[in-house]
């Protein structure tokens, strides 16, 4: 194995790490010996190249779906989606310079930022669930 | 029934296998066209247990450590069933769309 193949082994090795904590830990030395099985075929830089790029594709689209799966990357960015929207109301009050409206601004700015760890703790506490209808609801905590 | 999930249990038929050797199958059976990455093959196959429709077995006695930290996957019951009704499923479409031409042509 060359020192190109090391390192490509590596830096796979160091993105498997990337998968979430159970699928990372019972799936990431397989993926690691099926990867390293394939770089082991490789003859030419050009057949490295290709087996990289595949790699990264499949990583990248696994990495997603399984972080998806755990529900965490739901609750970020619903979670920043809730604090965008607050800012977002606290621009709007600005641009559109309702009498009081800087004031009003100040408000709206300052509970955007107070309450971001609040909306992420309630988040995290509470399950939110995505119908197949298409809407959103928070469901009561069923805690593991 | 996705492709990759139909394949891998379409693999699997022929006996335990570890994933790599599934990747493997995978690729031969359909001629290179599907290329299942790890990623992909064990997210599968970690929905295939969680469904039922596959579990993990002991594998032959390993040859060596490297052999020996592989885990080997059969099929159940309950994945042969999916999948024998998804081959039901594919030839149905098959005969109605080979029926459709047939009378398009004439």
């Amino acid at each position: 194995m060359t020192r190109l193949h090391r390192l490509t082994l590596a830096a796979y090795a160091g993105l498997t790490s990337l998968f979430p904590g159970e699928f990372g830990r019972r799936y990431g030395v397989e993926m690691r010996l099926d990867f390293a099985d394939d770089l082991a075929r490789c003859t030419t830089v050009a057949d490295l190249a290709m087996l990289v790029v595949r790699a990264c594709g499949d990583l990248l689209i696994s990495l997603a779906r399984e972080w998806w799966a755990t529900e965490l990357l739901k609750l970020l960015i619903y979670a920043g989606t809730a604090h965008a929207s607050i800012w977002l109301i606290g621009v709007a009050i600005a641009a559109w310079q309702w009498p009081g409206g800087s004031r009003l601004y100040t408000v709206v700015i300052s509970f955007a930022v107070l309450s971001a760890p609040g909306i992420a703790v309630t988040l995290w506490l509470q399950r939110l669930r995505i119908h197949h209808s298409g809407y959103c609801s928070l469901g009561v905590a069923e805690l593991d | 029934m996705t492709p990759a999930v139909f394949h891998v249990l379409l693999a699997l038929t022929g006996g335990a296998r570890h994933g790599y050797a599934i990747m493997q199958d995978v690729r031969e059976h359909t001629d290179g066209v599907l290329r299942l990455g790890a990623g992909t093959l064990y997210g599968t196959i970690d929905r295939l247990i969680r469904d039922g429709y596959v579990r993990e077995v002991d594998g032959p006695a390993a040859e060596s450590s490297r052999d020996a930290r592989r885990r080997f996957y059969r099929i159940t019951p309950d994945g042969r069933r999916a999948l024998d009704a998804e081959v039901e499923r594919l030839e149905r479409i098959v005969r109605t769309a080979r029926t459709i031409r047939r009378a398009a042509k004439a």
